[in-house]
């Protein structure tokens, strides 16, 4: 600080020689603006800098003269003899401040100044207080509120250096806050400008600062956006819910909650069946207990705070603790076998819960239990909500006990001869639910002691497990994690992985060997050879890492096959139908991504299935089959794709009337309908055309949104067909990539630009002399290998001009039902290519699946070969 | 390390906003007026510009304004050093692309406070 209260002392006293020197220009000729503006300026760096430096006395002295100027560079004050008098006084006192030993006592001579400054300005209107508008502040905020912000910038936002992200980020330091990004306003690529704001954001933020401090960050940039905050109506269950539970609790919660209510759906169909029902009963309820048990710990920690009875965690924890008293005379020894009623119960009871989950982050209670079932589970609509605060307390013992009750569970089936996966991820969650829980408590030290024992006796028995049970479970609860992102991982995977970089590592030390070589001379031969052979290793294991990282993307169809049982179920009953459903190769595994988006599909085609392929009982036992219907959903894999089927011993479709039907929409002409096979004419479902509702019961065919399925294949770079025999029953078989992600293919030019042609898609790459491709009504034709393929140029597909040589070159396509050839310039290579999907606009281009970027950066267009035939056989009609 | 550039015409301002911003970790070019301070970017990236609105020469609306037209620095925050006696000029200055002000005199800490919210 005295350095720079030193620095400015010199700076001023040179600014006071410039001021003096203006000064007395001034004096001599009062009209030059310049100098007005010269002595303003020098007055205001001395004023500014000074009040910076510490000199806030000086800072105030020269203010008042600075004032006066400022009137005078406004023109609203004269520049008289007084003025200037003023002026060259205030140097004076200014000088004197900076040579007082106490910059901040008073200097002779400083109130005649102000005294005659005061004399020369005019009275000071009465300045209006710079303060928000009315309104805006809330009146009485209570300790901790819950406040909703919409802030929508204005296009031009970043044209303004603002970063909209430092905003969310400093409204993230105020508080709990809950961040939702909206993107409707988002153009198509066409028209997206790049340098524009087109996003918005909605904030809920718990806070104890106010509303004040939240007004305050957007201060900046209150011209460049729309801004509302208002506080939230629902202040209890917001303020808790946001502000005593980390989201992530939450998170976790809603997460380790739905793999309770999948497992209660599973359970009770089995009961249901009549399968291993000990077994499942003892699965289910252990399933609601957990729920109940987890839902009690959260409530526990609201300590203080409580929530509504009507919010979905108390009602959830209440439908738990209900649907378990309901169960437990069925557990006990003798206990009844759990009738069909009973399981509809359970099934409709596990539907409230998943509805009140998916409102767990919610404000308002917008599920609402349905009254029956309240009153079906026994209880009453006003019956309070189960563990309040005041019973934190014994919610927390609860937990406790049953946390220990794990423990004991995990240790008994821990000390057999077989420590599965299973048990140890169960253990550590209850030492994790035992830790939050701890950490949330106000605990007596006696429990807490007591507690601390009990934890380090069940840490020691751990550890006194076999070594690799043991190094299996980490030490401490783990940070929280699971976002919706996550991906749960085999560990078998990860060990791969590990070791294939471990191997990597290996590798890479062979460089500055091979360097060494190189600088000491050795043979040009010999370190040739050498780096070769490291550069094969290096290949072998950047393939083994790739195959690695892939694999743990790779989940089984298990995940999509297990809502199955509980759809086809439902809509069987719904039906009037007997179903029974087959699965097979649930374990097969596909790439994460692809199984996310055949979810929907499937559902379609086993709805279709259910509602249009099975007859009724009635109908099967007249035509001689079993009364129930077998539906048959099977994975496998299949020359390096995975095939999906749905298979169903129905009626089958009705090939004729499909036929006709199409005929009659004008999709295709009598002649060709009468030239299919049996086999074409069932693939006509898939035409968009034929997909009306009052089709399906016409033709007894499956026509609803079949285009949309089959789009939504494509889109995975699938293929899907059918087989239908008539009264035996329909198959659609789904063929997929395993993954999308990186794939082999050929790099190729046509019409001098490179593309690069999926190798999967190409049965046969051939030179044919030019000569040998004839023309035929229009379509280029030759006869490669014994068969004749119609042939395409890329190039004219694309417009560009082709090349004119001797041979062509021609990549044959056989996708099943489409063969034909593509032409090329030539063929240069073949490539491992990461494919990017087009995004935005460029997404309509059907014709690419995407783009690769090369090895030297180059950006390359992917084709797309049937939906080129597709854009060439339009264009030619 | 990020860099910000000073703009002042007051040196013992300029050190002092130097002196805080290189002890929190910044790197700090200081210029003098608007026109010095074009004559110093030479192209360089900057992460932030703290500029004062009165300056012989150029002044900050102005320099201001010039930085905008500049596609490399037409994003890059920019701080203007104010006075509330400039209210007027706060305006005009936001008007020309500034992203927010400080107003004059400042403690250090406002300074780096102020920083931190325009700088990712």
């Amino acid at each position: 600080m005295e350095r720079m209260r030193s620095a400015f002392r010199a700076e001023a006293l040179e600014l006071l020689e410039e001021l003096d020197t203006a000064l007395l220009a001034l004096e001599a000729g009062p009209e030059n603006r310049d100098l007005v503006h010269r002595v303003f300026r020098a007055i205001h760096t001395i004023k500014g800098s000074g009040a910076t430096a510490g000199f806030a006395h000086l800072a105030a002295v020269a203010h008042k003269v600075e004032e006066a100027f400022d009137l005078a560079r406004a023109g609203r004050l004269v520049i008289t003899g007084s003025l200037i008098d003023c002026g060259l006084k205030t140097c004076d006192v200014l000088r004197a401040i900076l040579g007082a030993e106490n910059p901040d006592a008073e200097c002779p001579g400083e109130l005649e100044v102000s005294a005659a400054l005061a004399e020369l300005l005019p009275r000071p209107e009465p300045k209006e207080e710079p303060r928000a508008p009315a309104g805006r502040q809330v009146a009485v905020e209570p300790a901790t509120s819950a406040f909703e912000i919409v802030v929508r910038p204005h296009r031009g936002l970043f044209y303004s250096g603002t970063d909209p992200i430092t905003l969310l980020d400093e409204l993230r330091a105020l508080g709990q806050a809950h961040i939702t990004a909206h993107t409707d306003g988002v153009p198509l690529f066409f028209d997206l400008d790049p340098e524009s704001c087109y996003l918005w954001w909605q904030v809920r933020l718990v806070t104890e600062r106010g509303e004040r401090p939240i007004r305050d960050v957007f201060g900046f940039v209150e011209d460049d956006c729309d801004l509302t905050i208002r506080l939230l109506e629902d202040q209890s269950s917001a303020v808790a819910l946001l502000g005593k539970i980390p989201s992530e609790s939450l998170d976790l919660f809603a997460a380790e909650c739905q793999e309770h209510l999948q497992t209660i759906e599973q359970h009770a169909l089995a009961l249901e069946s009549g399968q291993s029902s000990r077994e499942s009963l003892d699965a289910l309820f252990r399933a609601v207990h957990s729920i109940k048990g987890n839902a009690g710990l959260l409530l526990s920690q609201l300590a203080g705070a409580s929530l509504p009875g009507e919010h979905a965690l108390p009602s959830l924890a209440h439908l738990a603790h209900a649907l378990e008293s309901r169960l437990d005379p069925h557990r006990q020894a003798g206990g009844a076998p759990v009738e069909s009623a009973t399981v509809a119960l359970v099934l409709e009871t596990r539907d409230a819960m998943q509805g009140l989950l998916e409102n767990l982050g919610g404000q308002s209670p917008g599920f609402v239990l349905p009254a029956r079932l309240l009153e079906q589970l026994g209880l009453r609509k006003e019956s309070p909500g189960l563990p309040s605060n005041a019973a934190s307390d014994s919610a927390f013992r609860n937990t406790a006990a049953q946390c220990l009750e794990i423990f004991e569970n995990c240790l008994r089936e821990l000390g057999g001869a077989t420590a599965s996966r299973a048990v140890l991820k169960t253990y550590q969650r209850g030492l994790k639910t035992l830790a939050s829980a701890a950490a949330y408590q106000n605990l007596t030290p006696k429990d807490r002691k007591e507690l601390s024992e009990c934890y380090q006796s069940a840490r020691s028995k751990i550890e006194a497990a076999p070594g690799a049970v043991a190094a299996a479970i980490p030490r401490q609860a783990p940070a929280s994690a699971a976002g919706s992102t996550t991906i749960r991982i085999d560990q078998e995977k990860l060990d791969r992985l590990m070791r294939v970089v471990g191997e990597l590592l290996v590798a890479k030390g062979s460089f500055p060997m091979l360097a060494a070589k190189v600088s000491a001379g050795e043979d040009r031969v010999v370190v040739t050879r050498m780096i070769k052979e490291t550069g094969a290793g290096i290949s072998h294991i950047a393939d083994e890492l790739q195959a690695s990282v892939m694999a743990i993307r790779m989940l089984p169809v298990k995940t999509v096959f297990q809502r199955f049982p509980r759809l086809v179920r439902d809509l069987a009953r719904s039906l009037g139908k007997e179903v029974q459903l087959v699965l097979e190769g649930e374990t097969t595994e596909l790439d994460k991504t692809i199984l996310e988006q055949i979810g929907d599909p499937l559902v379609h085609l086993v709805r279709n299935a259910v509602d249009h392929g099975l007859e009724d009982p009635e109908q099967r036992r007249r035509c001689g089959k079993p009364a129930s219907g077998r539906l048959l959903l099977r994975a496998g894999n299949e020359s390096g794709n995975v095939l999906l089927q749905v298979q169903d011993d129905g009626r089958g479709l009705d090939a004729e009337a499909l036929k006709r039907k199409a005929v009659e929409k004008g999709l295709i002409t009598p002649e060709a309908a009468s030239a299919m096979s049996h086999a074409e004419a069932c693939r006509l479902v898939f035409l968009p055309g034929l997909s009306t509702a009052e089709q399906v019961t016409e033709v007894s065919g499956r026509g609803v949104g079949m285009d949309v399925v089959r789009n939504n294949i494509r889109d995975l770079q699938g293929t899907v067909d059918i087989l239908s025999t008539p009264g035996a029953g329909t198959t659609f078989s789904i063929k997929l990539p395993t993954s999308l992600i990186v794939s082999k293919g050929i790099l190729l030019e046509a019409g001098g630009q490179e593309y690069i042609l999926p190798l999967a898609s190409i049965r046969d790459m051939v030179k044919i002399p030019a000569a040998e491709a004839h023309t035929y009504s229009g379509r280029r034709i030759a006869r490669i290998r014994g068969q004749v393929y119609s042939l395409f140029s890329l190039a004219e597909i694309f417009g560009l001009p082709a090349p004119p040589g001797e041979e062509l070159s021609i990549a044959v396509i056989d996708s099943g039902k489409l063969r034909f050839g593509l032409i090329a310039d030539r063929f240069a290579s073949e490539v491992e290519v990461l494919v990017k999907p087009l995004a935005g606009g460029l997404e309509q281009c059907r014709e690419f699946h995407g783009a690769a970027i090369m090895g030297d950066g180059r950006v390359v267009l992917v084709l797309n070969p049937l939906e080129c035939h597709r854009l060439e056989a339009v264009e030619n009609r | 390390m990020k860099r910000i550039m000073s703009i002042d015409d007051s040196p013992s301002l300029r050190q002092m906003v130097a002196l805080t911003l290189e002890s929190a970790g910044y790197e700090v070019i200081e210029a003098s007026d608007g026109r010095d301070a074009l004559s110093k970017l030479s192209g360089r990236e900057y992460h932030l510009f703290l500029t004062d609105l009165n300056m012989p020469g150029m002044d900050g609306i102005e320099l201001t304004r010039k930085l905008r037209s500049m596609p490399e620095y037409k994003f890059v925050p920019i701080v203007l050093l104010t006075t509330e006696s400039q209210q007027g000029k706060k305006m005009q200055g936001k008007a020309a692309g500034a992203t927010g002000w400080i107003v004059k005199p400042f403690q250090p800490r406002d300074l780096l406070a102020t920083v931190k919210r325009v700088m990712r």
